[in-house]
């Protein structure tokens, strides 16, 4: 199991190398083990897509030898130079031996958060292993995605009965990239070395201390899994508009596609996050395609293979109707970016793309609440009473919008818009959503209440981004030059 | 650069100083308006009568703080326009609203949940069965214990029962009315119900219980306080609805027919400065009226509903005089979340450590119930099966046959006649049989499958033994020995 593990990790690696000579080494190894872990599903994904029958020793065989197929694309690329040692490349090695470490950890103290979604995710990822895309017990991918249950399956090709060390050592290392990613923005805004690690480290500590993050990260669900991607999506895009380099779109457009196989509802928010990129203006256009177009053609192919398979089971929220329009909307976002550089557009649509998006969730907005005011309202208040004293995020979220409210930059930049909108786009998305699938409730259970995991790295994130510029030195002025 | 920023800290300063400054009388008259327009808005919108005494003065500041700085800003030039250039016309329309306000207290007065005294009797006439009182409840709900009434009849338990010409009363201050069941089990019966000065007859049909609920509106005998408060609340509607004429007249004038002056917003600069705390208000009162709207039976709990809005101000106020505010506030939730996973950690989510780690042990810890732990289980099987249940048993109700319909979307469930629970003699011999797979239950007991791991093709009967639960798929039945012609059938 170790060693299969290990090769994932592997696999990470050679996946990271990509990106060397654009991003950080520390940040690559990092990522290394979460592209192994994505490297992973996308094989379980497309074996069982193919009718092919996973197992540990096929998938072992086959990811070796994506390894060495990737290893000597590099080789190719670099002009017969396999590798260019660096002594920062040892941090590939270090963080190898703690993820090593990490696994061995929870491997062997299965610590894990659970609920009724749980065991059909489960017996999701066992169906899969079992009868492929062909039998459905509970729960399907037509809501709750494939990401999480073919991460079951990890476990189960090696004896286990479920899978419960995989979510302790991605929240590990998303922890890690969060803190890292906090002190990289901080780091051009001031010139005092400690702020931007306190500023990582009150971030962490807002989002640790909160009961249901804290939980999250063991709990054998998607809600962690999706934060996380989106985390990293949205982050990647900032770096990127901040002009940094492209490598970041590279990150961006790879985790793109486990956030939109993770959940139904995660597609709407990769949509509205690649149209606020688009509005931005930031990107070049064949830069937006290239880290779009292959995301869109995945996810818009993938829900075409869910129409397909017959996805009926007992916790399904949404419908095949639901999901045909969703699929209806990524085409048409396809033809969106692909014609985004027409002059015409380019003149008259992108400067209005934020505003029509706000006043189009608005006119939602209206509509939702004028065909069913009370049920509206009440789902609201419930979103409410979830967010602020039931659904065990203790005080996170009083302190979060407090500041949020309170700690605004001098100067507006595009940057601001964007996650502003973005953080207002997912709430109006969950109440418009709770007029579609129902009634929400203020549990901690409440799929409301878990989808708060998305959005919280992203507003803590912004939070400390902009209390680190309101104690800025502007005389190093770097990050306004390059964002202006 | 640095220096803008500071320009920019100083300026909101200054402006936020300029708030102090130079007040005259349109000001004055502003406080008044917003004072008297929440305490309207409140008494009409956000069931003031209701709500305890310490929140009614949170959510009264909180309003008079949030209207007062709205009026600051629009009404001001409104009222300042007013006060220079038509005194007349606000005298005139003064007068006026005296009269009206007069005009208003000639009509019946308005219907609200008032905080008083009121006085409850039941009666039984002569020649009536006896009626038996039960489920008396206060208002939200709050149980009344039987030994508060004075009563003639006898008390039971959780009940009064009321012979012919004895009777029951009940006074008490309170916010709302009362209810109550009211049933005549030795057959058909009357029962006289007064409740303030308002007398009903109420004849029971000796089959159902009836329900009565009081009139949560009647003044009832309330106190001189509450009768002087109540006509000081009906004295401010007439001054709001004056305030609101006035305002709405003058600024009509102002836009539309003066043209050496024309309007403009108060101090915009600070507005602009206060703007979000105008929004985060707004949306709070919106909250706050549709919680009393739509959830009109919930606690009020308004006063926590407004006061982050107020807690918004003296932040933002305080932000502008100290910088490290930001970090201060992180420092407290923090420390509060802490402290909270200390001090709540047995009410907290926790994090267990599986010691079996197998899927049984793991939907243990779930919990579920005992159907959706029997449909996880078993779910291959289950998918679609038709299941036989014994009728008259524990499992043959309603809801258990529904839910494991809806999780297992059952093909039939069949009610049979048929001996489900098994003998020792019998359990003994069928589990000798040894190819049963064991499924624990959450509660004490296990689930067993015969041959689990074949598919099977027939319908799957239930037997039960003590705790223990048996799948049985029918073409097995024989081989277990477990002959029952029903079933078989």
């Amino acid at each position: 199991m170790i060693l299969f593990l290990i090769e994932l990790y592997l696999f990470g690696c050679t996946l990271a190398i990509f990106f060397r000579d654009k991003l950080s080494d520390f940040l690559l190894s990092v990522f290394a083990v979460l592209f192994g872990f994505l490297g992973y599903f996308i094989n379980v994904l497309v074996l069982t897509l193919v009718g092919v029958s996973v197992s540990a020793g096929l998938l072992s065989i086959l990811i070796a030898m994506e390894i060495v197929l990737l290893f000597m694309l590099h080789w190719i690329r670099m002009k017969a130079l396999l590798f260019d040692f660096r002594i920062s490349n040892l941090w590939f090695l270090a963080v190898g031996v703690l993820y090593v470490l990490a696994c061995w950890a929870f491997l062997r103290y299965p610590f894990v958060f659970y609920s009724p979604d749980s065991l059909y995710m489960v017996i999701v990822g066992r169906s899969i292993l079992e009868t492929g895309f062909s039998q459905w017990y509970f729960a399907s991918p037509l809501l709750w995605g494939v990401l999480t249950p073919i991460l079951q399956t990890l476990g189960m090709l090696f004896g286990y009965d479920y899978t419960w060390f995989v979510h302790p050592v991605l929240s590990l290392t998303f922890l890690i990239i969060f803190s890292a990613l906090i002190v990289r923005a901080a780091k051009p805004l001031t010139s005092r070395k400690a702020m931007p690690f306190l500023l990582a480290g009150l971030g962490a500590g807002l989002m640790l201390t909160a009961n249901m993050y804290w939980v999250a990260q063991f709990y054998v669900h998607n809600n962690f899994v999706s934060g996380m991607s989106l985390f990293l999506i949205v982050t990647s895009l900032y770096f990127a508009m901040r002009g940094e380099a492209d490598g970041w779109l590279g990150i961006a457009g790879i985790f793109l596609i486990p956030f939109g196989m993770a959940r139904t509802e995660n597609v709407i928010v990769a949509s509205v996050v690649i149209l606020l990129t688009i509005a931005s203006r930031k990107i070049a256009h064949n830069k937006l395609v290239w880290t779009f177009l292959p995301y869109l053609v995945f996810q818009i192919v993938w829900n075409l293979v869910v129409l397909r398979i017959d996805p009926v089971a007992f916790s399904n929220l949404m419908t095949t109707d639901q999901l045909r329009l969703v699929t209806i909307a990524l085409v048409a976002l396809v033809g969106f970016v692909l014609l985004s550089d027409l002059p015409w557009v380019r003149k008259q649509v992108l400067p209005r793309t934020n505003r029509l998006l706000a006043l189009a969730i608005l006119f939602l907005f209206v509509v939702v609440f004028a065909l069913n005011p009370s049920r509206m309202f009440i789902n609201t208040w419930q979103n409410f009473i979830s967010m602020f004293a039931t659904g065990k995020w203790l005080m996170t979220f009083w302190g979060t919008w407090f500041l949020m409210l309170l700690v605004k930059p001098h100067e507006r930049r595009s940057t601001d818009k964007f996650f502003d909108l973005l953080i207002f786009s997912f709430f109006s998305m969950i109440v418009i959503l709770g007029a579609v699938k129902g009634g929400y409730h203020r549990f901690w259970y409440d799929s409301a209440n878990r989808m708060y995991i998305h959005i919280l790295p992203i507003m803590t994130f912004y939070l400390m981004l902009r209390i680190g510029r309101r104690f800025s030195d502007q005389e190093s002025g770097i990050l306004t030059l390059a964002e202006e | 650069m640095a220096s803008t920023v500071d320009q920019t800290d100083n300026e909101n300063k200054k402006r936020l100083g300029s708030l102090l400054q130079g007040w005259d009388s349109a000001y004055f008259v502003n406080f008044v308006f917003a004072a008297s327009f929440s305490l309207a808005f409140f008494v009409r919108f956000l069931d003031f009568f209701i709500t305890p005494t310490w929140q009614k003065l949170v959510v009264f500041i909180c309003l008079v703080l949030y209207f007062f700085v709205l009026f600051f800003f629009f009404v001001t030039p409104i009222v300042r326009y007013l006060l220079d250039n038509k005194r007349k016309l606000l005298l005139t329309v003064l007068i006026g609203a005296v009269l009206a306000t007069g005009i208003l207290f000639l009509l019946p007065g308005e219907r609200v949940p008032i905080r008083t005294v009121h006085t409850m009797a039941i009666s039984i006439p002569e020649g009536s069965n006896p009626v038996t009182v039960s489920a008396l409840k206060g208002p939200m709900e709050s149980i009344i214990p039987l030994d508060d009434l004075e009563t003639t009849g006898t008390l039971g338990g959780e009940s009064v029962a009321l012979q012919q010409g004895e009777s029951l009363s009940y006074t008490r201050e309170m916010t709302g009315g009362l209810t109550m069941t009211l049933s005549a089990p030795a057959g058909e019966a009357q029962a006289t119900l007064l409740w303030d000065d308002q007398q009903d007859i109420i004849t029971l049909d000796g089959e159902a219980a009836v329900q009565i609920q009081t009139d949560p509106l009647s003044q009832g005998t309330p106190t001189q306080a509450m009768r002087l408060f109540l006509m000081g609340v009906r004295v401010n509607r007439g001054l709001t609805l004056f305030l609101i004429l006035i305002t709405f007249l003058g600024g009509l004038d102002l836009v539309f027919h003066n043209e050496e002056e024309i309007y403009q917003i108060n101090r915009s600069e600070l507005q602009r400065y206060l703007l979000d705390f105008l929004i985060v208000g707004f949306a709070l009162i919106l909250i706050a009226f549709g919680v009393r709207y739509y959830l009109p039976e919930s606690t009020p709990i308004t006063a926590l509903i407004l006061l982050p809005g107020g807690v918004f101000l003296f932040l933002k106020l305080l932000y502008m005089f100290m910088p490290s505010l930001p970090f201060i506030l992180i420092g407290v939730t923090l420390g509060v979340n802490l402290f909270a996973n200390v001090i709540w950690f047995n009410r907290l989510l926790s994090v267990p450590m599986m010691e079996e780690r197998t899927f049984n042990e793991l939907a243990s810890h779930v919990n579920p119930d005992e159907r959706t732990m029997m449909s996880v289980g078993f779910y291959k099987q289950l998918r679609g099966a038709d299941l036989i249940l014994p009728s008259g048993s524990e499992l043959s109700d309603e809801d258990y046959i529904q839910r494991l319909i809806r999780i297992n979307y059952l093909e039939d469930v069949v009610l049979a006649d048929y001996q489900g629970e098994l003998t020792a003699q019998e359990y003994s011999r069928v589990m000798a049989q040894g190819e049963w797979t064991q499924w624990k239950k959450r509660l004490p007991g296990s689930f067993f499958f015969y041959n689990a791991e074949e598919p099977i093709n027939s319908p799957i009967a239930i037997f039960t033994y003590e705790d223990d639960v048996l799948l049985v798929p029918t073409e097995w039945i024989d081989d277990l020995g477990l002959f029952h012609d029903i079933v078989s059938d």
